[in-house]
């Protein structure tokens, strides 16, 4: 079921992918030399394919990256382009209407979806190695075909699916309201990051044919498009294939993705009384570097070192002082800017104060003396592992391709970004935390259950 | 004449500008033809016994240096005593919280400074002790795995604060439609006299003390009795090796994982208010064939066309066609000698009556043949079955699911190897025999977690209209009543629970 995607959001701390090559890997605990093998060329239309070849199980992994995300919707548009991406499964010409899932499942493929997140827009399927062809007829048709098979029926269905969805991830859980209250807090109407990916239900009420229609002329081209094929499959015959479904498609204009400034915020803190919460809640959220560029990485790391289980803040207030349930930090990196995350659930009868006071005092003991050198270490060992478990799967391999394409136009980017990890020291997470989470530029959140006298108190101490 | 020459004109350039390589393009009408694929084979496994009675299975995969790793022990929640529901669960939690040598917080830098884990769970006829690590720590991490097993946790201190994120966690779960759903389910599904079906609430974790966890791993961690999986770059010398601890690890099992069968909770559909629910919760449940029975493919099939992803009826239905919910599944979950039928999905607050009923009439249909399966379904189902294997296997850690899935049931190891000529052999008549068996809608059970008060809506001429009677349109928790009383849903009795799962009161049609 197709779904929209917050990478990193809550459990992964790192959402980079990297690969490397087999051979150079065996038997060695974490290996210096990086590289996942991979041709990139492009048909005379502007689609980008990469090729990733391992022939140890007879599967393909076909991943399909158009380079257009909710980063890229405008006022009053939220979450429109991950509506778009369940539009993408609804049908097209040649291949029918509703029929990709079934086709799909009639050839014993597996991990079959789409995600969007803010800088990008993913199809994919696993299919036995044999069975690649139909998988390129299903991508191609998408692709080319689509619109003659689109209709208002299918387009109020999808609308409505995706407003369960939004239902189901945030209206009917527990902090849901709160994490749409953070993004208010760090996003400015008119910022497409504001929409959360997906969307308001007043904006997706609204779509209607001709958006979709304009929305595929612009973005869905086969220049916008990036396909990468990882696993089982013989290279000159997969060119030929993939030329034949999608080399006769139109060279059209390659659209250009939105860069949008990152907000400047000063510090606000709200109250937010949510009826499914049954513990409270504390979240601070700053602004902070895009992806891969300077400090990303940096901060990343740090929020290893804060709130993993080994980290200051959970030995503090999880584990010593057992006033908090659960803490977690996370740097979300996105193709305009980042975010980095810090959240405190309480334990029942902790003490605000106390916990408010230990977070300040621990990021600033980070900003004056930085973290210790074993602190690093561990942190990095933890990213490095995390890369290696990544690699069993082909499709983390495709996406891990597709990601450094996408972002630095570079399928091998890897090793530059373990050598970005490796040259991190104490120091520049120093800086890193001393220039980006700042007190007078932080979003707060504190989010209490629905009980009178707390619900009175709130009110009472709301705004700062 | 001349406009409508020059529309038709317009129109035709339009659609050459959108399918401009239609032209000699003919074979994109039609799904290509796959080559055929060789014969699948599963991976190759080791068996063997190591001299402290652990019984181990190796598959060896050496592309990558990384290991998994399970130790499974037939405990498990069937294990709890009447008087400690959740005892297992928070005494194998308890085994992650440090040993007699190393505090939590030491444990936790001991792990990540070799980026392994060690993780612990509970199921209902199992218990397990799941590790990932680098080939090269491999040997260090099994010193901690020797702490855990030889030198387990005993402080209280420490077992004190693991109750205490128990109950802060208990609190929580009382929160939302999905969370007291997931809790309720086995209760109403297994009778709450059987070890399933018991909740473990506030009063019962208080009771459990650092002993009843001492005396549970001493009667239950032990190697006789226990299986090892193990998939990744490793040998059979290194695994016996690695087991050669410093203080002997032996001993019988001597508790036992045996269930009666379940004994459900009477009434027909349970109702749990949640205020202000945006989606209601609805789960299905009922008592299917056991993993060994014969009737297993096709209870299998037959399920997968009901609820088994995107493409079965209700997920059609429910989602593609009415837009009700974001997805529906069913599937059987299958126990040590029965199965449990368990449908489920989150639908909008106000498609709450016309979703039961949906997911009630596509099993009515199936059951008592209204709507058979067809020849398209059954065999896109069996080549979704037969043609995924191979991809089953493609990871370490669903090869080890794949296998633990045999020995689990006492199914042969070699067993995948005639998988698919099984799920081949299915036919349409044995199909509906077994639909007959064991999807009849009469012994389901039925919970919904929503607002009480809710408008509902139901389907008229194929639109969404309120369900109106008397001119006021029917709450939630009233439509549950009616769907029984028009006999939409066979069945008396709606059984309003609190969200702890006890009897607030009965209303009887």
């Amino acid at each position: 079921m197709t779904k929209y995607q917050r990478e990193g959001f809550r459990a992964l701390l790192f959402s980079v992918f990297v690969c490397l090559s087999m051979g150079s890997l065996t038997h060695l605990a974490l290996a210096k030399k990086l590289a996942i093998p991979f041709e990139k060329y492009r048909l005379d239309n502007g689609m980008e394919v990469i090729l990733h070849q391992d022939r140890s199980v007879p599967l393909v992994a076909v991943n399909v990256w158009y380079h257009v995300g909710a980063g890229d919707e405008t006022l009053g548009k939220s979450g429109f382009a991950h509506l778009f991406e369940h539009m993408l499964f609804q049908g097209s010409e040649n291949v029918g209407e509703d029929r990709h899932f079934a086709i799909l499942k009639g050839i014993g493929a597996s991990r079959v979806n789409g995600t969007t997140n803010f800088n990008r827009t993913n199809y994919f399927e696993q299919v036995p190695a044999n069975q690649l062809e139909t998988a390129l007829w299903l991508e191609s048709d998408r692709m080319g075909f689509f619109l003659p098979l689109l209709t208002q029926k299918s387009l109020d269905n999808q609308i409505e699916v995706v407003r369960n969805e939004r239902r189901q991830r945030l209206d009917n859980v527990p902090y849901g309201k709160s994490e749409q209250k953070m993004f208010e807090a760090l996003y400015p109407e008119a910022h497409p990051y504001r929409g959360m990916i997906i969307g308001y239900h007043k904006d997706l009420v609204n779509s209607n044919l001709s958006d979709i229609t304009e929305f595929y002329k612009k973005w869905y081209t086969p220049s916008n498009a990036t396909l990468t094929l990882a696993g089982d499959f013989d290279i000159p015959t997969a060119k030929k294939l993939v030329n034949k479904w999608f080399g006769s498609l139109p060279k059209l204009p390659k659209p250009a993705q939105r860069t949008v400034e990152t907000p400047k915020i000063s510090r606000s803190r709200q109250v937010v009384l949510d009826q499914f919460a049954k513990l409270r809640r504390l979240s601070y959220a700053w602004h902070t570097p895009a992806r891969f560029s300077d400090n990303d990485a940096e901060l990343k790391v740090l929020a290893d070192i804060l709130a993993s289980s080994t980290g200051r803040l959970f030995k503090k207030l999880v584990h010593s002082n057992q006033l908090a349930q659960k803490v977690s930090a996370y740097q979300w990196s996105n193709q305009s800017s980042g975010s980095f995350f810090l959240e405190v659930l309480l334990k029942p009868n902790a003490d605000l104060k106390v916990v408010e006071a230990t977070i300040e005092q621990e990021l600033s003991s980070i900003m004056i003396s930085g973290v210790t050198a074993q602190e690093l270490k561990r942190a990095v060992t933890q990213f490095e592992s995390r890369k290696v478990w990544k690699l069993e799967h082909l499709m983390s391999r495709a996406d891990a391709l597709q990601s450094y394409n996408h972002f630095q136009n570079d399928p091998g980017w890897l090793q530059k970004e373990m050598d970005q990890y490796r040259a991190i020291t104490p120091a520049k997470i120093k800086g890193a935390a001393s220039k980006y989470l700042t007190r007078a530029h932080r979003a707060e959140i504190l989010t209490l259950p629905i009980q009178k006298k707390v619900a009175k108190k709130a009110a009472k101490g709301g705004q700062l | 004449m001349s406009r409508t020459c020059l529309s038709l004109a317009s129109l035709l350039t339009a659609f050459l500008l959108q399918t401009p390589t239609l032209a000699g393009e003919a074979f994109r009408k039609t799904q290509p033809k796959p080559k055929a694929l060789d014969q699948f084979n599963q991976a190759a496994l080791q068996q063997f016994t190591l001299k402290n009675g652990l019984e181990v299975f190796l598959v060896e995969r050496h592309q990558l240096p990384i290991v998994t790793m399970n130790i499974f022990f037939p405990t498990g929640q069937a294990s709890d005593t009447p008087d400690h529901p959740g005892k297992s669960s928070v005494c194998m939690e308890m085994l992650t919280r440090g040993t007699q040598s190393y505090s939590r917080l030491e444990w936790n830098e001991a792990l990540a400074d070799l980026a392994s884990s060690i993780t612990t769970s509970t199921s209902e006829q199992h218990q397990a002790i799941s590790i990932k690590t680098l080939s090269g720590k491999f040997p260090e991490t099994m010193k901690l795995l020797e702490q855990m097993l030889t030198k387990p946790g005993t402080n209280s201190q420490e077992f004190d604060r693991l109750i205490q994120s128990r109950l802060a966690s208990l609190k929580q779960a009382k929160g939302s439609a999905k969370s007291i759903a997931y809790r309720l389910g086995p209760k109403i599904t297994f009778g709450d006299q059987h070890p399933l079906g018991r909740i473990a609430t506030e009063d019962h974790l208080k009771r459990l003390k650092v002993g009843h966890c001492r005396d549970f791993v001493q009667k239950s961690m032990k190697p006789k009795g226990a299986q090892l999986f193990v998939v990744g770059d490793l040998t059979k010398q290194q695994i016996e090796d690695s087991f050669k601890f410093s203080t002997p690890w032996q001993g019988n099992i001597k508790l036992s994982n045996k269930i009666p069968k379940p004994s459900p909770l009477s009434g027909k559909i349970f109702f749990v208010d949640v205020p202000g629910a945006a989606q209601s919760f609805i789960n299905f449940f009922s008592t299917g064939p056991s993993r060994q029975d014969a009737e297993y493919f096709n209870t299998l099939m037959v399920s997968k066309i009901y609820g088994g992803g995107f493409t079965s009826r209700i997920n059609m239905n429910l989602r593609e066609d009415k837009g009700y919910s974001y997805g529906a599944y069913g599937s059987f979950k299958y126990l040590s000698d029965f199965s449990v039928l368990k449908v489920g999905t989150q639908v909008r607050a106000n498609s709450t009556y016309q979703s039961v009923m949906e997911l009630y009439n596509e099993l009515q249909m199936l059951y008592g043949g209204e709507k058979p399966a067809t020849q398209e379904e059954l065999i896109q189902e069996q080549n979704g079955a037969t043609l995924g294997l191979p991809a089953k296997f493609a990871t370490s850690n669903s090869t080890l699911n794949m296998y633990w899935g045999l020995i689990k049931h006492g199914l042969p190891l070699d067993y995948y190897n005639e998988y698919q000529q099984k799920i081949r052999a299915v036919e349409l008549n044995s199909l509906a025999k077994s639909a007959e068996a064991f999807l009849n809608p009469k012994s389901v059970k039925i919970l919904v977690v929503g607002d009480s008060k809710a408008p509902v809506i139901h389907r008229v001429n194929d639109k969404d209209v309120p369900f109106t009677k008397n001119g006021a349109t029917l709450t939630l928790e009233r439509s549950l009543m009616d769907l029984m009383k028009s006999g939409k849903i066979q069945g008396k009795e709606l059984v309003i629970l609190d969200a702890d799962g006890n009897l607030k009161r009965r209303q009887t049609i």
